[in-house]
């Protein structure tokens, strides 16, 4: 196998671009891409092909987001909504919404048949997953194509291959992509776990084929822990994923989660459009992604690259995907897993590159070419992405619900917010926690990070706990301000962050909100207690030594 | 009219001193320059404090109030001379029945123990599941279950009653 390797453009990061043997040649568009009339973005067309009308299987930010890029392709739109989502706002950016069953998502978001009883009878040609959900769901991808529908994603074989971890690990190796040391097969027992463990060395991971999100995933730092944790991992996968096959992966030290933004067509063009910096993560979810990486020699970014159109075409790859890598200390990369969906942190990429990936999305699915396949965009700047969510950054993150009670938006150069967040919006518990992404871009990282902290500052999301106060601090902790970061950096550095941060000086300006507020509610105060003693017999219940501080 | 607040474990004193139609605030003892204004309804407020300008947002929940400045949120307690006098009164903590309440919003999932049924202490009680998170919710301490509030499936908020123990 042989890829072409376009140019690296002008600027310090060379661009990888690439088409793969087995296919043909980058090419020039399709002639009837170069018709009159076609939507614009930049120098770059775009044209939704076959597509006419766009179900968008899904809710919440990236709903919004997906419908936006079809409405400004000329797209008509179909949005669903569970009985949660009646008041959301993603219905209303559709031209038509339909109500698919309730809160609980296996019986609405989850329910293939009446998703694509919807789409029937709507009259949509084509589905958009968005990401989690039924995204990486091979059934829901096969189940569209006999309906007759696009599904804007990978084949339901390719996700297959991808979804789990034994056979993706297979097909890399195959390819000479190179993949973490370990076995390339299921183990038989804990005692053919404890050989090959032996071999590698440890400390090694347990890994479930099946799993993923952090789930059928152990450490074994010994021999001694084996045989419990083979046991724990292989029925952790039963009953989480309902298949027990579990293998070995030398764990890598201090390393960092790099991942690659390919797009592929129908035309033999499979392009990787830079790599994407995903190391700050809390309990395996990350929290804020960069574009570019930090601290990536130009060889070691350019063999991302390569390695991920390897990785994409090895499974004959369609539209836009991630294809994850860890890096260690030494700027050696193996291929983790491929995320056969659009991602949360796509926006870092679009920013970057100039593009609009799910335009791109659209325009593939509908049989179009990659739009700037043969002459790839040119990086330009850095860009900084938070996940804001419904946690409570002073409660160990546990999820918290409420009402929108008051929401301003951050804006201003290179500031963007992608959210469906509105006043009076309900938060519950049925779904995911990400409200909104903030992405700052500027011409470099430094300054990528300043309009971040102004931007953080700016938004204002009351009456329901987000993590924008935890993110704000992220952005002054040294490590991440100075771009050295490896995933630890939430276990040590950044360790303090997760402790609820004291009140500092803004404990005088909460009391006095909180007492000018119930004087203005009730405005009638009643004159003060004459008598002193009830007063100071109370104080006493507040301070050890009796004495109302003053 | 004098306060104790008390905000995320501190506490403070604030004394506001209306005397026609000027009004000081004082917090510790220190005065300190301060106006408060409706942006809208009784939703949010913009208070500005020693030079600087905060949106505010209280809300109550049950258990006192929050205040959030701009996205930063303090649990608050205020008490005034006359309900701090009446509190002192009362015993701290009245023997009786314990309500165990969830600690944050979510989905019942399963129900572990009956009315009436003796648990020990740390024996589980209910399973709560939030986002992605399944939690044992246990008792406190040993007893008899006296009522359960919930049932399989029930969505609880921060704070709202499970299971009453005896």
């Amino acid at each position: 196998m042989h890829n072409k390797i376009g140019q690296p453009e002008a600027g310090p990061d060379p661009f990888f671009q690439g088409s793969v043997a087995g296919c043909s040649t980058p090419r020039r568009p399709p002639a009837d891409l170069r018709r009159n009339g076609r939507v614009r973005h930049g120098d770059v067309r775009y044209d939704p092909g076959v597509i006419r009308k766009l179900l968008v299987a899904n809710r919440g930010e990236i709903a919004v987001r997906v419908l936006r890029a079809a409405r400004s392709l000329g797209i008509r739109t179909v949005a669903v909504y569970s009985e949660a989502d009646r008041s959301a706002l993603h219905p209303r950016l559709a031209d038509e919404a339909v109500p698919v069953g309730p809160a609980e998502a296996r019986l609405s978001y989850l329910d293939r048949d009446r998703l694509i009883d919807a789409a029937r009878r709507t009259g949509a040609d084509a589905v958009h997953p968005g990401y989690g959900f039924l995204s990486q769901d091979p059934d829901f991808a096969d189940a569209c194509a006999a309906a007759g529908l696009v599904f804007v994603g990978p084949s339901g074989e390719c996700m297959r291959v991808l979804g789990q971890k034994i056979p993706a690990r297979r097909a890399m190796a195959a390819a000479g992509v190179p993949v973490v040391p370990g076995t390339l097969d299921p183990l038989a027992d804990a005692a053919e776990a404890a050989r090959e463990a032996e071999r590698l060395g440890y400390p090694v991971l347990l890994k479930a084929s099946a799993g993923g999100g952090g789930k059928g995933i152990r450490l074994v730092r010994g021999a001694g822990e084996m045989a419990q944790a083979f046991d724990r991992v292989r029925s952790e996968a039963l009953s989480a994923f309902g298949r027990g096959e579990v293998y070995l992966e030398k764990a890598v030290a201090r390393p960092r989660h790099i991942e690659v933004q390919i797009l592929a067509d129908g035309h033999g063009n499979t392009v990787a459009v830079g790599e994407r910096e995903c190391s700050v993560q809390r309990r395996h979810q990350k929290v804020v992604e960069e574009c570019p990486a930090n601290r990536l020699s130009p060889a070691a970014r350019r063999g991302l690259a390569e390695a991920a159109v390897r990785a994409a075409a090895a499974v004959g790859y369609r539209n836009a995907g991630t294809v994850e890598f860890l890096v260690d200390e030494g700027e050696r990369f193996f291929y983790l897993e491929t995320n056969t969906r659009i991602q949360v942190e796509h926006p870092v990429t679009e920013e970057v590159f100039g593009v609009d990936l799910v335009r791109e999305q659209l325009r593939v699915a509908g049989g179009e070419a990659v739009s700037f396949a043969g002459r790839a965009p040119a990086p330009r700047g850095h860009a900084i992405e938070a996940r804001i969510c419904a946690e409570d950054p002073e409660d160990g993150f546990l999820p918290s619900t409420g009402t929108v009670a008051h929401f301003e938006a951050p804006s201003g150069p290179g500031i963007r917010f992608d959210g469906a967040l509105f006043e009076g919006m309900e938060v519950g518990v049925h779904y995911d926690p990400l409200l909104a992404k903030l992405i700052a871009w500027g011409p470099d990282r430094a300054a990528a990070l300043a309009r971040m902290r102004t931007a953080l500052d700016e938004t204002v999301i009351a009456g329901v706990r987000t993590t924008v106060p935890f993110l704000r601090r992220l952005m002054d902790l040294p490590e991440f301000a100075e771009g050295n970061y490896d995933t630890s950096l939430l276990e040590g550095p950044g360790r303090r962050l997760l402790e609820p941060e004291p009140p500092g000086d803004l404990a005088a300006v909460a009391a006095v909100a909180a007492v000018l507020h119930r004087r203005a509610r009730a405005p009638r105060a009643a004159a003060p207690a004459a008598a002193a003693s009830p007063w100071i017999a109370a104080a006493r219940r507040w301070t050890p030594n009796g004495e109302f501080p003053r | 009219m004098r306060y104790a607040v008390r905000v995320d474990g501190v506490l403070l004193a604030v004394e506001v001193d209306e005397k026609g139609d000027r009004t000081r605030v004082f917090v510790d003892g220190r005065e300190v320059e301060s106006e408060m204004r409706r942006i809208r309804g009784d939703g949010a407020w913009t208070l500005r404090m020693d030079g600087r300008a905060h949106c505010v947002v209280v809300s109550g929940n049950g258990e006192g109030e929050t205040v959030m400045l701009g996205s930063r949120s303090f649990r608050v307690e205020v008490e005034d001379e006359r309900e701090a006098a009446a509190h002192a009164v009362r015993p701290p903590h009245a023997a009786g029945p314990r309500v165990i309440r969830s600690v944050m919003p979510g989905i019942v999932r399963e129900v572990l123990v009956a009315e009436g049924a003796t648990v020990a202490e740390r024996a589980p009680l209910l399973v709560l599941e939030a986002m992605k998170m399944q939690n044992e919710v246990r008792a406190d301490r040993a007893g008899r279950v006296l009522r359960l509030h919930v049932a399989p499936g029930s969505t609880v908020a921060r704070g709202d009653p499970l299971v009453t123990l005896a």
